[in-house]
């Protein structure tokens, strides 16, 4: 479904992608993981659209997508939840999973429509409905943490990219979006997930790719991923934070 | 924790700090006795270099360039992007930062509100065996954590706040093996 070649960011001096491959199947769930400012936020960046490669190519159902604008990618079908959330502080968690509905991959009719299937997500992801009409400024961070899924799955997505969804929650919590992220899938979603919270990622993941440095160290499944003594040195270190 | 920082104005009660009453008492007072906070949401100054956001965290502390050089020591990358603006670190250097511009007064009373959110396994270990050694060279913290785990194999005591009471306290040992907080914490 995803087809990522020699993908390279340059900020000033710096190489925050460098030559970057991965690819994405129908249906999968790949894992991105390696030490913090690896270049992780910024390889989902560019392929949705929020910033535009140096270098390379980016291919999404057959389709060139690499330096096409964010409304576009978002219209061809990816959507993305961010690590620091910071959209629409005015308005409440509805009216911006709304906006997710109304905008997508196969926009809603209509704002009734439109409301009718933000709701439904709403309550899908487990948000407080008690709080739907509460302006975003004033969510904790773990409701701001589903109303981006929400938005996200409104704009029914063939790829979903997740950036950092699950930090915040508790063990317990965490388990949960496992469980959720997996129903996601079983919808006929491929997904693309940042995390540092090992258990999860072990969790949901069909495979992890480890960025350190711009560059790609490591590829495969899970347990060899965990098992890879690079890893363990620059990114998972003694105390397994499981 | 935003009420003992002096960040929630309209709250009742009492919260006394080195023996003095300090609930009503302005953020920036209560920084300067020395209570420093590292809030959930990060609050840093994007607009600002790295090393400025740390310089304001010094507050009164004399001797800033020595902590300066200890929290580069502690996360070297913030030492590598001193000049880059805040705002375009990424979110486990932002977490850095916030946990550095704290440390930045050495703070009598350090609160950290969830820390290791965005940190990778490697710098989670060593930003908790840090705080292990900074409370034993005598600095008092409030760890909030969803990390449980982790959390109370560090800490002394705990408490487990749910919905806005108190519903459990003590050693935090005892607190890691009692069933009821397995079963809802840690996902046993
Ligand atoms: N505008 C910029 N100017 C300078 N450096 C930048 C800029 N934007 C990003 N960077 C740097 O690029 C690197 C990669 O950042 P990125 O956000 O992709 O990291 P990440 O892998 O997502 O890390 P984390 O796990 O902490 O979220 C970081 O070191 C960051 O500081
Ligand atoms: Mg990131």
């Amino acid at each position: 479904m995803l087809c990522v070649r020699g993908v390279t960011k340059q900020i000033g001096g710096l190489r925050a992608v460098s030559g970057v491959d991965l690819d994405i199947g129908d249906n999968e769930i790949v894992g991105l993981v390696g030490p913090n400012g690896a270049g992780k936020t910024t390889l989902l960046n560019m392929i949705s659209g929020i910033s535009t490669p140096t270098a390379g190519s980016i291919t999404f159902c057959g389709e060139e997508i690499g330096g096409l604008s964010a409304d576009r990618i978002c219209r061809k079908g990816i959507a993305k939840t961010f690590q620091i959330a910071e959209s629409f502080p005015n308005l409440s968690a509805l009216e911006c999973t709304m906006v997710g509905a109304l905008f997508g991959n196969h926009g809603a009719a209509g704002m009734a429509q439109a409301r009718e299937e933000a709701t439904a997500i709403l309550v899908s992801v487990g948000f407080p409905m008690e709080k739907k009409d509460t302006a975003i400024r004033n969510l904790n961070v773990v409701e701001l943490k589903r109303v981006q899924l929400s938005r996200a799955l409104a704009s029914k997505p063939k790829l979903l990219l997740l950036d950092e969804l699950t930090t915040g929650l508790n063990p317990k919590e965490s388990g949960e979006a496992v469980d959720l992220i997996r129903t996601i899938r079983d919808m006929g979603r491929s997904i693309l997930i940042i995390e540092h919270v090992m258990s999860v990622i072990m969790g949901v993941s069909d495979r992890i790719v480890v960025l350190d440095h711009g560059e790609k160290i490591a590829e495969g499944f899970p347990y060899e991923v965990v098992n890879n003594q690079r890893v363990i040195d620059t990114y998972l270190g003694d105390l397994h934070a499981f | 924790m935003e009420t003992v920082a002096g960040l929630n104005r309209n709250a009742s009660g009492s919260v006394t700090f080195l023996g003095e009453e300090i609930l009503h008492q302005p953020p920036y007072g209560i920084f300067r006795k020395g209570l420093a906070l590292v809030p959930e949401k990060r609050e840093i100054f994007a607009k600002m270099p790295v090393v400025e956001n740390l310089l304001l965290g010094a507050g009164a502390n004399a001797g800033y360039e020595k902590t300066l050089e200890h929290v580069y020591s502690l996360f070297p990358i913030l030492s590598e992007r001193k000049n880059q603006l805040a705002g375009t670190l990424s979110g486990g250097e932002q977490q850095m930062l916030a946990i550095g511009r704290a440390l930045m007064s050495e703070p009598k009373l350090l609160i950290l509100d969830e820390p290791s959110t965005g940190l990778s396994p490697l710098l989670v270990g060593q930003v908790f065996r840090s705080l292990e050694q900074l409370g034993r060279e005598g600095m008092t913290i409030l760890l909030l954590e969803q990390n449980v785990r982790h959390a109370l194999e560090l800490c002394h005591r705990g408490y487990v706040l749910e919905n806005g009471r108190i519903v459990k306290e003590g050693k935090a040992r005892d607190l890691l093996h009692d069933p009821q907080i397995q079963k809802a914490y840690l996902g046993f």
